[in-house]
This record gives structure tokens, sequence and C-alpha cells, in this order.
């Protein structure tokens, strides 16, 4: 093994959008950006994945909605969002400012509320242009939360409304289109089989575990609505996991995520055949874990000359 | 919900009679940072609650009345709820340095207990709004319950001026504030005195006869008697009777206000504590129709604004944020869990 005594290449193609690393923030823990500007370097992070946006505004469920569990977060934050209209006018503004590329998730109720959300913010930024970073550089389709009655969930898990609203997405848009996957579901490999027949450019998975904590004392569950989305080191396993059985069966790039806190976390997903990475949870306990772990990941690439990100995942020692 | 309504409620901005304590304060947000802090002082001040000092990092806006910031639990796995952070209000600054009095409760703040003196600590500050300063003719209450008082101790400093120039507050003249302070029972009244002859006794033992005294000693000190000063003014009130007035910290404050306060004067009500102390000087500032701030709490998982965990119910519909809406919150804001 020789060591490199240069740069690795850290670049990622997701579809049209190349990521400058791998290394991005997950949806819901990073806000719309500003919010953390005053402790992150966010220009130098691969990817902002923006907390939901729903057509309506969502004031989000009862609270409490934290708990932490052995390893985990339990939240039931109920996709609280200010709303297309106000994403447009107030955060579009910020987002263009950035120097990373931007990446919407969206979430909707009913098919075509993804198609209204996305088709809105096209019209408001107009077509990419070649090798121009705008306001937002890509969506990622939150088909998977648990913590909405409707929509979220109910539409990760069918194959058929997986692919259709995949598909109907991509009519509309030439940006990036990232499919988020559940975990809370038989088979996931079916259903990024269908977003890849529905012709996204990437999938990412997991979005939380559904979990629930009981205080014993007062006997109620420690969230006001009972379960809620399983976050943190806990579900590390279970992502590692889920990421090695999709990308076994599809094609496209699959974005790695679930307790990744340092950079050993995101060498096994990068191992087991993700693309690239997103931080979420950890970022609330160290907002300067996202570019600790690029660090990381060049220091491990640069020690055992590996020159490209993408041939890491054929380093993984393991019959397949 | 009604179509339209906004239903992330925006905080109804309190009238600001006179811009914050700090001048950054009135038109944007100081930057906040992430920065390992030398802790300077960590000692016992009463049963279960500890006192923490801490060295404030140079050229980062002092913390004022209200604001809070968050510690990582180091030492903590996150198997052992080492995972989140924990928030903490500011309970005094002076001198370069920062003062928190915490509760033990359960692994965090265990873990902060057992946090030697001479180590750093991974904080992110100043977070979240403040207490606005008083009008100069105003009768002022402030109230604190438990490890709420924290908050008032310094609010209360402000206002006499305890070390103008450190503190980075702009000093109103000869501001005078009720203090009312509650606690359980009498052995939870923090005594700052007898703190820092445990701590001197303690440095001279290691020091050998204090000759080479930390370069934090007079610094530790000075906080020290300056809220012991403070503390010395308060009203007490405890629930067993074993100090003070036997009772609510709430029914200290309407006792006395009924006594002292001319019908005619213009109140203010500041507090922080348990949500139903918290419920009953809204309802009673609302009848008097006197302008009041309440300091609320929740659990927090960024502290920063970004994940929408912390969130309070609303008065208005929708929710609050406690940490970056509040945790300050004007009369009538919250509906408080009673
Ligand atoms: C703005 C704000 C200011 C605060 N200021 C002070 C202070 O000055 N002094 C003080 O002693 N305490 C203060 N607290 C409370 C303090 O944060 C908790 O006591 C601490 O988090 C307990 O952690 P633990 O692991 O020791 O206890 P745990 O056993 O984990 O929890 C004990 C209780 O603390 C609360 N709590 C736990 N985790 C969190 C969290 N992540 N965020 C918020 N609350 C939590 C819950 O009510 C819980 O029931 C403040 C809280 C807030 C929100
Ligand atoms: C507080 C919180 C809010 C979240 N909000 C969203 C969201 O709006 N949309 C989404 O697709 N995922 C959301 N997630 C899921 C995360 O993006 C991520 O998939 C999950 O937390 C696993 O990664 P982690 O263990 O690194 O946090 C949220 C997670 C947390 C903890
Ligand atoms: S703790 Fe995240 S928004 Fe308040």
């Amino acid at each position: 093994m020789e060591s490199l005594n240069r740069e690795p290449d850290l670049r990622v193609r997701i579809g049209p959008l190349v990521l400058p690393n791998p290394v991005g923030v997950a949806s819901g823990t990073f806000g719309y950006g500003q919010e953390y500007q005053d402790l992150v370097d966010i220009d130098a992070l691969g990817a902002l994945y923006t907390k939901a946006v729903s057509i309506d505004p969502k004031s989000g469920n009862r609270p409490p909605r934290l708990v932490e569990t052995p390893s985990g977060l339990i939240n039931s934050i109920g996709l609280a969002n200010p709303g297309l209209p106000a994403f447009l006018d107030e955060k579009i503004p910020y987002l263009q400012s950035l120097g990373c590329p931007v990446v919407v998730n969206v979430v909707g109720e009913t098919e075509s509320e993804y198609t209204t959300i996305v088709e809105a913010i096209e019209k408001r930024i107009g077509v990419p242009r070649e090798g121009m970073k705008g306001p937002v550089d890509g969506y990622e389709l939150n088909l998977s939360c648990p913590n909405v009655e409707k929509g979220g969930m109910a539409f990760g898990t069918e194959p058929e409304l997986v692919e259709r609203i995949t598909r109907k997405v991509r009519k509309i848009t030439r940006r990036a289109l990232v499919v988020k996957l559940s975990p809370n579901v038989t088979d996931i490999a079916q259903i990024a089989l269908a977003a890849e027949a529905g012709k996204a450019d990437a999938v990412s998975c997991i979005n939380t575990v559904v979990g629930m904590a009981i205080d014993v004392k007062t006997c109620k569950p420690l969230i006001a609505r009972g379960i809620g989305g399983l976050s943190g080191p806990a579900i590390r396993p279970i992502g590692v996991a889920c990421v090695w059985k999709v990308a076994r069966a599809v094609r496209i790039p699959v974005i790695g995520l679930g307790g990744i806190g340092c950079a050993n976390d995101a060498l096994e997903y990068l191992l087991a055949g993700a693309s690239a990475i997103q931080v979420g949870t950890a970022i609330f306990s160290n907002p300067r874990a996202p570019l600790e772990i690029l660090e990381g990941v060049k220091t491990w690439m640069r020690e055992r000359g590996v020159e490209k990100l993408k041939d890491i995942p054929s380093l993984f020692r393991f019959p397949s | 919900m009604a179509p339209g309504a906004s239903a992330v409620a925006t905080i109804p901005v309190p009238k600001l009679d006179r811009p914050g304590p700090s001048p950054d304060n009135a038109d944007k947000k100081p930057m906040m940072r992430q920065f390992n802090a030398p802790v300077v002082f960590n000692q016992v001040v009463s049963q279960g609650w500890k006192l923490l000092a801490f060295s404030w990092p140079e050229g980062l806006t002092p913390p004022i009345p209200g604001q809070f910031f968050t510690f990582n639990p180091q030492g903590l796995q996150a198997g052992e709820a080492g995972l989140l952070r924990r928030p903490l209000a500011f309970a005094f600054f002076g001198r370069g340095l920062a003062f928190a009095l915490y509760q033990i409760r359960g692994k965090a703040t265990q873990a902060l207990a057992a946090f030697a003196e001479g180590g750093s600590l991974d904080l992110i500050a100043p977070l979240g709004n403040s207490f606005p300063q008083p009008l100069a003719d105003e009768q002022v209450f402030l109230a604190g319950g438990g490890i709420g008082i924290g908050p008032l101790l310094y609010l209360r400093s402000s206002f006499h001026g305890v070390e103008a120039a450190g503190a980075g507050v702009s000093i109103l003249p000869s501001r005078t504030g009720k203090l009312f302070l509650g606690f359980r029972s009498a052995s939870q009244i923090p005594s700052f005195t007898l703190a820092a002859e445990r701590w001197e006794k303690q440095n001279q033992e290691a020091n050998g006869a204090a000759r080479h005294p930390k370069p934090y000693r007079q610094p530790v000190l000075a906080g020290l008697a300056d809220l012991q000063l403070c503390l010395d003014q308060a009203f007490i009130a405890t629930d067993d009777g074993s100090k003070g007035f036997k009772g609510t910290v709430v029914d200290a404050l309407l006792q006395d206000s009924a006594q002292t306060a001319p019908i005619a004067t213009a109140t203010r009500i500041y507090a922080c504590g348990p949500a139903p102390m918290l419920s009953a000087l809204d309802a009673l500032a609302l009848e008097r129709g006197s302008p009041a701030h309440l300091s609320a709490e929740q659990w927090m998982a960024c502290g920063v604004g970004a994940c929408q965990g912390c969130v309070l119910p609303a008065r208005a519909g929708g929710y609050l944020r406690a940490c970056a809406d509040g945790p300050v919150f004007p009369q009538g804001a919250i509906l408080w869990k009673a």
C-alpha cells in the first residue's frame, strides 16, 4: 500500500450535480443553513440538505418532541417548516449566497404536492446553467418520514407510488433528484429499484427508524406523540446494512446516512457502497463534526494511497 | 389549521421599552461561537447545586442576562446519555469570567460536576435572547424558583452596576429591583462565601500557602462576592418554611407587592423557574397590566434554532422555540403547562 502525496479526488457525481466532497449535512438537523452560519464553514461542506419544505406552513407536533435514548435520539418534530411561499421568499436568497451545493428536502401529503413544490422552486430559480451553482442544486424527496400521519412514509413503503412520484418530479426538473428511503420497510432494495425506475439520480438512506420510549414513573411516553423517529449511533448498523443492500441492487449512487459521528463511521458507509454521506444528529453535539469527518476520510485515503473517493467501495473485502 | 395562517409562529416582538442591555442586542444577534473554555471554578454551593466559572474567549460578545450556553457532556459516551449537549443559563459575568449555577440531576450534570478545574469544556455561547431592561420609573420584581435563580441573579447584578466594566453591560443609574428567590428548603440556598472559603483553602493546600496564586483567583473571588451580595439582598421563600417566607415565591411576591407597591406605580416582572410558577406570574402580570418577561425551559437538541425540537405552545397558535425565539418570552406569549 503506497501512501498518497497529493490531495485525493473527493468529487462525487449525483446526476448533473458534482459534489465537491462526500460529506453533507442531513435534512432537519441543519435548518436552512443560517442557524449554523456562525459555527460552521458551510461553504466547505459537500452539500447542505435543507429541512423539509411542504406547501403549507407546518407548526409540527406537540412537545416534548425530543428524547435521548441509549446512543440515540427520538424526535417527533412533525416536519415543522415555514411552508413553500416563505421558503421561496425568505430562504432562497440566503441559500443563493452559499458556496456549497444545496439540496432541498421536499415533503407532500399527496402526490401532486411534491410536483407543486418542485415546480414552484424551478419557476422561481429558472433553468440550471452549466457549471453554475444556483440557490438550489437538487431535490431530495422525503418519501420516508415517520412523523406525520399522511404522506411521508406511506408513500415510501409502496414501490409503485415511489416510482410514479419520482417520474412526475423528474419531468419538471433537470436538477439532481434524490429519493430518500425509509428503513421501516420489508425490503428497502425494492423501493430503491422503484426510485431508479422513476429516473432518480440517487437514493439516500436511511431516514429515522420508528422508535418509542416510556417513562416508567409517569407511565407515559417520553415524547408527546408516543412514537417518533430514532436517529444517532443506535441506528448506524441498520443504515450500513441498508446501504449495502441498496448499493448491490441499483446502479445509481447511494448516499448513506444514519448515526455517522466520525470518519470511521463514514468509511463504513463508503465501504458498504455509499458514494456520499450525510451527518445528522452528530451535529447537535458537535457542529464541527461534518468537516472533521471530511478531514478524517481524506487522511485515511492518503494513508492507504486511495486516489479517488469512488474507489473506496472496491476496497470492501467481502464476497458478494 | 386555517388556510393562510402562519403555523410557525413568529414571536410577537416584545415592545422593547429600551434596547436590551447590550448594544449588540438591539438589531442583530451577537455571534455565537463553539470554543474550549478553561474551567476555573467548579464547586459545591449548596445541597446538590454547584457553581461553574469559565474564562470567556477574547473577541466574543459577553453574555447578557437571560442568555444561555450549551456544554458537551465530555467523558460520557453516547450510550450513557452523552449524545446531546445540555443548556445552562448564565448566572453572572464579570472580569472575563462567566458563571453558571447548576443542579446535579442526571448523567450530564453529574459529568459536569465531576469535571476538574483546569480542564477545558466544549461550549457553544452566547445563545438565546435576553431580558429587556426596565424603564427608569418602573418598580421591578424579579422572581427565581429553584435552579431558575441563576439568570435572575445575573439580571439583578446588572442593575446595581456590579462590575460595570467587565460585564459588558451598560448600567442604568441606581436601578434597583426586588429579588424574590424560592427554594425547597434552607439547605438548597447557596452560599457563595462558604464556597469561596473552601476553594481558597483547597488552593492553599495544593499550592503551598498560595505562593503561586492562580491567575483567575481574584476574578473568581470577586465574582463570588458579587453573587453573594445579590443573594443577600433577596427576599427568600422556602416551601417548608426553614428560612424566610413559608410558601412559594409567587406568594411571597404577592404579599410584598400588596403591602408596598402604590397602585399607581408601573411594575415590571422578570421570572425564571418551574412552569407552574411562570404560569402564575404570567396570569398575575396580565391582571395587573404589567409587562413580564418569563424564561422557559424545554429539552433541546441543537440549541441554535435549527431542529425545531425545543418548542413551547404559543398562545397565538403554533409553537415557539425556547432556544431561538426565547428562552425569555413576554407575558401572554406562551401557554404554560400549569
Ligand atoms: C435555556 C435553559 C437554561 C437552563 N439553565 C439551567 C441552569 O442555569 N441551571 C441548571 O441546573 N439547569 C438549567 N437548565 C436545565 C438543564 O439543562 C438540565 O437540568 C440538564 O440538561 C439535565 O441533564 P442531565 O443529563 O443531568 O439530566 P437528565 O436525567 O438527562 O434530565 C433531567 C431533566 O433535565 C431536562 N433535560 C434533559 N436533557 C435536556 C436537554 N437536552 N435540554 C434541556 N433539558 C434537558 C429534562 O427536564 C429532564 O427531565 C436549563 C435548561 C434550559 C432549556
Ligand atoms: C430533529 C430531526 C429532524 C429531521 N427532519 C427531517 C426532515 O425534515 N426530512 C428528512 O428527510 N429527514 C429528517 N430527519 C432525518 C435525518 O435527515 C436523517 O435521515 C436521520 O436522522 C438519520 O441520520 P443521523 O443518525 O445522522 O441523524 C430528521 C432527523 C432529526 C434528528
Ligand atoms: S433546540 Fe433545536 S430549535 Fe431549539
